[in-house]
């Protein structure tokens, strides 16, 4: 064990890694409530394993979309499971991302000199809402059909780019196979990859400034 | 021409009075005409089927648990309200109590409870009701009716839930209960013709010359003379509330008569769950698992506290 720990130490400094996670020190002022960023984590991370298994089954078209959802509810092994907790995890995500938001404005802790990790945080908010519009639609059921089309329609009312807004999101005039193709793109890579990059800024700038002070 | 116009009128009036008579046996009837035309009520579209008779819409919900076990009786409860005051016009001309009826469109593999299976309050509380599947292929549609409304406003259909371990083809899911609801009496007949439970419309333009009202019959003939002169006479059945005035300018599609229905049909949905008792007991199990794990994790950390204290008292 310490040869292994001494080939890694050699050449990577892992002690100053460990000296540096083990010298941070929670502070007295904080309680239950500075919990709320970190079950938001975990949910993240439960969506992210559970996203992926139902990728296996999930088919992106809009004849095959519903009937691949109920196979994966009714023969999948355990398949019911984890699109249950996707979908529950995800209503918990929101309601424990607002909570985070609350807690952070009530201890004042978007103030100098934490301007951006709120900024980042502002903008982790608008991606885990747009996680959940686009999940929602995936199943392509009657609810997931008329949210999706409702929601790509908003825009339409934004004067002279609204219309390319609205084509933009839809790939079409209208709902249909462009608009999920597009959904399933969103909530599977884009929305993923700009949720990593602004969660490791997030935790990047709290590890470089610590947990903001006491009211 | 007025003469020819004059036998066909009253040729009509002749079959209005032969057939009026045969109506109110048939009216008892009429979610069975359904039954014989659609071989699933409800339509690609959602519209169930009655709505192509009884045209009002008036509201109707429906109560039913938002789970059950499999192989279990459990109760759906239709709820038809209106105006018990009220009484609807009848085939005959006459006034009467309103009857109700309902269709239950159950997900596959669920079907009506049988009698043994069911509790005897329920029992008590339907008598009279009869529930009949919709047709020997749909033992999962329901259909009752027409009952008598004033005590039936409230219909409970006990239902039979499915068990997958004995039907492979049912699965543990959430599935859609869809409900019609009827009171009163429809607006077309089966063969298509209004029937009069109906506003009566002007058929021509023009100026009327006579509202006249037979005492023996109860119906009412409105005479119209049209600006060329032509007299139209638009005969309006018993019962219905005549507004027609001699003198008043009509046009086509003018009422001559209120409205005399005070009935309609509503539809409702609903979703059920089919639950595994299984998944219950394991939800069960994982919440001990975690209560016990964070009872645990105080109890350590406690522990650690102490330890911590100890030390720094040296």
């Amino acid at each position: 064990m310490s040869k292994v720990y001494d080939w890694f130490e050699e050449r990577l400094e892992i002690q100053s890694i460990a000296d540096d996670i083990t010298s941070k020190y929670v502070p007295p002022h904080v309680n239950i409530f500075y919990c709320f960023g970190g079950i938001v984590l975990t949910c993240f991370l439960v969506q992210v394993a559970t996203g992926f298994a139902m990728t296996f089954y999930y088919r992106p078209t809009v004849s095959d979309a519903f009937a691949s959802v109920e196979y994966i509810m009714t023969e999948v092994n355990f398949g019911w499971l984890i699109r249950s907790i996707h979908r529950w995890s995800a209503s918990m995500m929101v309601l424990m991302l607002i909570l985070h938001v609350f807690r952070v404005y009530l201890t004042g802790g978007f103030k100098k000199p934490r301007e951006l990790t709120w900024v980042t945080g502002c903008l982790l908010g608008v991606v885990t809402a747009s996680f959940g519009v686009t999940g929602y639609s995936l199943p392509w059921d009657q609810v997931g059909f008329w949210a999706c089309k409702i929601v790509t329609g908003v825009p339409d009312s934004i004067p002279v780019v609204g219309p390319l807004i609205v084509g933009l999101l839809r790939g079409g005039v209208s709902v249909g196979q462009s608009t999920l193709t597009r959904f399933y793109s969103a909530h599977t890579f884009v929305l993923p990859v700009a949720a990593a990059a602004l969660m490791l800024t997030h935790f990047l700038m709290i590890r470089q400034q610590g947990i903001s002070g006491p009211l | 021409m007025k003469k020819q116009f004059k036998t066909l009128i009253c040729s009509i009036s002749a079959a209005f009075m032969v057939f009026g008579n045969l109506l109110p046996e048939t009216a008892q009837a009429y979610p069975i005409y359904a039954q014989q035309a659609y071989a699933n009520p409800r339509e690609a579209n959602g519209r169930i089927a009655c709505a192509n008779c009884h045209l009002a819409q008036k509201p109707t919900a429906i109560e039913s648990p938002s789970a059950v076990l499999p192989d279990t009786v459990f109760e759906a409860i239709v709820k038809i309200p209106y105006d018990v005051s009220k009484k609807q016009l009848v085939a005959s001309g006459d006034r009467g109590p309103l009857n109700v009826g309902a269709v239950v469109i159950l997900p596959d593999g669920f079907k009506l409870a049988p009698p043994s299976r069911v509790p005897s309050e329920v029992k008590a509380k339907n008598k009279g009701v009869y529930i009949s599947p919709y047709s020997s292929k749909s033992e999962n549609i329901l259909v009752v009716g027409p009952i008598l409304g004033d005590k039936n406003r409230e219909i409970a259909f006990p239902v039979l839930s499915p068990d997958p371990a004995k039907d492979p083809k049912v699965k543990f899911l959430k599935y859609p209960i869809y409900v019609g609801a009827n009171r009163g009496r429809g607006q077309i007949n089966p063969n298509g013709d209004k029937s009069n439970n109906n506003p009566v419309l002007a058929i021509a333009p023009g100026l009327i010359s006579a509202v006249d009202q037979d005492a023996k019959s109860g119906s009412t003939t409105v005479a119209i003379t049209a600006p060329d002169g032509t007299i139209t006479e638009q005969k309006i059945s018993k019962g219905l509330n005549v507004i027609a005035k001699p003198g008043q300018a009509v046009t086509k599609d003018t009422l001559l008569t209120t409205d005399p229905n005070i009935g309609g049909f509503g539809q409702a949905e609903t979703e059920i769950v089919l639950q595994n008792p299984d998944r219950i007991i394991g939800y069960l199990v994982f919440c001990l698992a975690v209560v016990l794990c964070q009872i645990f994790l105080v109890i350590k950390k406690k522990q650690f506290e102490k330890v911590q204290a100890a030390e720094m008292n040296f």
